[in-house]
């Protein structure tokens, strides 16, 4: 088990400067991911620590040694590509042993090795097909288990789930956790799919234009998101723009969203212009008229559109803002299937809104 | 640190191109200058050619038999490409393999075939003749143009072809939904989809014409283009003229250079075809039509055709010398295999030790291109362009000037004909490595590294299995080139490195239709034999064989 750090790590292609003063510490044993939309630069961090680029400035380190120097082939990570890279003039048992072949690790031991990682991999049986008989799945699996069986000190994965289909990639990304689990690899793991990246990971580093937004545990990363593009990019949510009014007593202040009105926590900073975010889950829909309550505020609007998707409904509530305000709600009933021009009020806790700086988007 | 392998083959690749392409134009550069009767350096050279009509004249001759050849090829390619990929011809890919065979043989082959037919002596004009029909002799510029247009329009065929068969049918379908159909489906929609194609396939023709040596040599009676001028200065007997050789060199580089700019451009902007498409329908024709469009496709073939067949005809007559007598035997055979089996020799391992050299470089620069991205790398692809740039006359004359003397003395040797092979065929074989390699997705080789191997070993286990086939069949076609070549080697060739192509030649020079025919056959079926092995046993689109 090897830990993983960067130090201050820069590097530039023409015209982009793909990461800027990337630095991170990546526990051993641990299953990281670097989540962010194409482009923010979270696969040439993985390919940096690969050694397929060689950072600009900064340093990279796998465990206490400096790998800056080291040649691609003698870091002894193991890479799990987004188009299985499978060597499509080998068989599956080839392809595994290959990268043992290179070590000059002797026959029988190749042959052990190979299948026990090809029962991991649950690929018993395939040793002869070439890659051309098998399916996307079966492929990355291959991949995975000729990453795994050289034991490397790290696994890197680059998107290995992106051209699998929806309802594979989900059965994956559990068998994936279990054989990381089972090892105890420490595991880069590159994705732009948010869902994926909390259910898989021990800790996610949200990356946008070549910068670290935000490094946390999914659940903080989810619950407590450090910067708007975070908040956006992870889940579902409302956003509002607001001005704070004068007075309000002791921690509350009322903030003016278009003609709402909505309570929230005095933030540290005092700024006129805020930005409320609210998740849809944590906001309840209810018929007509409402009373007051401590610990809330409450806005009337009209039923704009409602999305049924089985275990989960969606409102959509015209507040007489510009963007309508979004709230979901689970096991839903026949009753909360109301029809559009139905009037409403929405419930939103005091908790659930979280603020930010409009003009830097940080978390207020 | 020591320098990475593939610093190495980068190094290699700018010794290959400094070697034997920098050095020998240089030399033709500096040579063109030099004042033939001071040997100071001068503009005398460039003044004579021209102020003397005698020099001038070849240049607009060149011009007008490149020209007419092009056009030939069009008026050929096209149709026929039309019709093989649309309609349902019967024997479609025997006449395809027969229009790249024809391409693939030497043109002189098709000039002396003509000559055979058409000539002060031929037999079609004789028959003619009897008839009471005169018919013109085809010595000249329309002899020319006769063979340039039955010889290159291959090229047009059979990149019109690929590009015919990769539009994508929901653009026609789309067009006749929309109301067009017809010509007008044909000259709206289906030409422009593959004019780019066809402009690529006629510049490469009048390229092959500009620079043909060996037809105007044989047919052309008097009438000069530049490469014959070219080479009767530098090796005429009396008077023999290398400076102003350069000069007409310099012209002919600029020529074709100008060409490949245009073809270049031309090939940038075939964009349109993509290999995932609906393939167009092929239609079945019923009566007149299905006859109409038979004629024409074997009309055209059979005409490509059959200066071969000609050939392999007289390889039997009997002979006595220069003359053929009634009857059939196997003189001429006998006599070239008792006098010149060394020519066979030469030609096989010429051509095979220059393969290997060319795809070992090819192979390895042509990665080189398509993977790294460090300066001097991408600086060596357009200096691996230039010798599609210099006609081989040019070529072997800057050989000439520039291995005659230590430390790289060269002449009368072997090597400098293989050199000229391969530095001629070097850069098809850099592309259509690249081209390949383009095909085959980095994260493989990544995923080797990745795994342990070094970039070497990576190279050898991973990409170059993936490349074989095309890496073979590229070979396959480096070497019927390389037998058929007669432009370079003419100049570089001595009595004892003498090659099949050259004996042929000389033969016909002399008069000895027997021998060469015999000699030709034996070269015609050596090329289709590697034709056959090709189609046998590599896939791929005939394209392949000019791109």
């Amino acid at each position: 088990m090897t830990s993983i750090r960067l130090e201050g790590v820069d590097k530039s292609f023409p015209g982009v400067r793909a990461l800027e003063a990337v630095s991170l510490t990546i526990e051993a044993g641990e299953f990281f991911t670097l989540l962010g939309p194409s482009g923010c630069g979270k696969t040439t961090l993985l390919r940096t620590i690969a050694g397929f680029y060689r950072q600009d400035k900064g340093h990279v380190y796998l465990g206490e040694e400096l790998i800056d120097a080291i040649p691609p082939h003698q870091r002894e990570t193991g890479m799990v590509f987004q188009n299985y890279a499978v060597f499509p003039h080998m068989t599956v048992f080839e392809n595994v042993a290959f990268g043992l072949r290179n070590r000059r690790i002797g026959g029988a031991e190749i042959g052990e090795r190979v299948d026990r990682a090809l029962r991991m991999a649950r690929l018993s049986g395939l040793e002869k097909r070439t890659p051309d008989q098998l399916s996307g799945g079966q492929q990355q699996r291959v991949g995975l288990a000729r990453a795994m069986v050289i034991e490397p000190r790290v696994l890197l994965m680059d998107e290995p789930l992106s051209n699998l289909d929806a309802k594979l990639r989900i059965e994956m990304r559990e068998e994936i956790r279990d054989i990381q689990r089972q090892l105890g690899i420490t595991t880069l793991y590159v994705t732009h799919d948010q869902e994926e990246a909390l259910v898989i990971s021990d800790r996610i580093a949200v990356m946008k234009a070549g910068k670290i937004q935000q490094i946390g545990r999914p659940w903080e990363i989810y619950k407590n998101p450090g910067s708007t593009f975070v908040a956006s990019f992870v889940g579902d949510g409302n956003f509002l723009e607001g001005e704070a009014l004068e007075g309000g007593d002791g921690g509350l202040v009322t903030v003016k969203a278009g003609s709402t009105r909505i309570r929230v926590k005095r933030p540290a900073k005092a700024l006129k212009k805020l930005r409320l975010f609210f998740r849809p889950e944590e906001l309840t829909v209810l018929s007509g008229q409402a009373r007051e309550e401590e610990g809330c505020s409450l806005v009337g609007g009209k039923i704009r559109k409602v999305t049924f998707t089985g275990s989960l409904i969606s409102l959509s509530v015209d507040c007489g803002g510009e963007a309508a305000i979004a709230v979901q709600r689970h096991r839903p009933e026949v009753s909360d299937i109301l029809a559009p021009g139905t009037p409403v009020t929405v419930r939103i806790p005091l908790e659930a809104v979280l603020l930010f700086d409009p003009e830097t988007g940080e978390r207020l | 640190m020591p320098p990475s392998f593939w610093t190495l083959v980068t190094l290699l690749g700018y010794a290959v191109v400094i070697l034997f392409l920098i050095l020998p134009l240089f030399n033709i550069f500096k040579f063109s200058f030099i004042d033939k009767e001071t040997g100071v350096l001068s503009l005398s050279n460039y003044a004579e050619f021209f102020s003397k009509a005698y020099y001038r004249v070849s240049f607009t001759n060149s011009l007008f038999v490149s020209v007419g050849g092009t056009l030939g090829c069009l008026l050929l390619g096209i149709p026929l490409a039309f019709f093989t990929t649309r309609y349902r011809i019967f024997g479609k890919s025997f006449l395809s393999t027969l229009a790249v065979l024809s391409l693939l043989s030497p043109p002189f082959i098709g000039a002396y075939s003509w000559i055979m037919l058409l000539g002060r002596n031929g037999f079609l004009r004789q028959l003619l003749a009897g008839w009471g029909i005169q018919f013109p002799t085809i010595y000249g510029p329309l002899g020319i143009i006769l063979v340039y247009s039955l010889h290159y329009y291959s090229f047009v065929f059979l990149l019109t072809c690929g590009a015919l068969t990769t539009v994508d049918r929901s653009l026609e379908e789309a067009a006749e939904n929309l109301g067009a159909t017809g010509l007008r489906k044909f000259f709206r929609v289906t030409l422009p989809l593959v004019l780019p194609s066809v402009t690529a396939g006629a510049l490469i023709s009048f390229m092959m014409s500009l620079s043909n040596f060996d037809t105007p040599m044989i047919i052309g009676g008097n009438y000069r283009v530049l490469p014959t001028l070219a080479y009767n200065l530098f090796t005429s007997e009396v008077g023999e003229r290398p400076g102003l050789a350069s000069t007409v060199s310099i012209f002919l580089i600029l020529c074709s250079s100008l060409v490949i700019f245009l073809q270049r451009y031309a090939a940038g902007r075939r964009k349109y075809s993509s290999s995932l498409v609906n393939r167009p329908l092929v239609k079945s024709l019923k009566g007149w039509p299905a006859f109409g469009a038979h004629l024409v496709c074997y009309l055209i073939v059979f005409l490509s055709t059959i200066p071969l067949a000609i050939v392999a005809f007289y390889s039997f007559r009997k002979t006595s010398g220069p003359v053929f007598h009634p009857g059939f035997s196997l003189d001429s055979y006998l006599k070239i295999f008792h006098e010149v089996p060394k020519t066979i020799t030469n030609s096989l391992l010429f051509s095979t030790v220059s393969v290997v050299l060319i795809v070992a470089v090819g192979t390895l620069l042509g990665f080189i291109l398509a993977r790294r991205r460090t300066v001097p790398a991408k600086a060596l692809d357009p200096l691996l362009m230039i010798p599609y740039m210099i006609p081989g006359t040019v070529l072997g004359i800057g050989f000439i000037i520039a291995f005659n003397r230590k430390p790289l003395y060269l002449m009368g040797t072997g090597i400098i004909i293989i050199l000229a092979y391969f530095i001629r065929r070097l850069p098809y074989s850099v592309r259509s490595g690249a081209s390949i390699l383009k095909q085959i997705d980095p994260c493989l080789e990544e995923a080797g590294i990745n795994l342990g191997a070094p970039p070497a070993r990576t190279f050898r286990k991973v990409t170059v299995p993936l490349m074989l086939p095309g890496i073979l069949s590229g070979a396959i076609m480096s070497w019927v080139t390389a037998i058929n070549e007669i432009s370079a080697s003419i100049l570089l060739y001595v009595g004892k490195t003498m090659t099949m192509p050259i004996r042929i030649y000389l033969s016909i020079m002399d008069g000895y239709f027997g021998n060469a025919s015999a000699l030709s056959t034996i070269l015609l079926v050596v090329t289709g034999l590697a034709l056959y092995v090709m189609n046998r046993f590599f896939e791929g689109p005939k394209e392949s064989f000019v791109a």
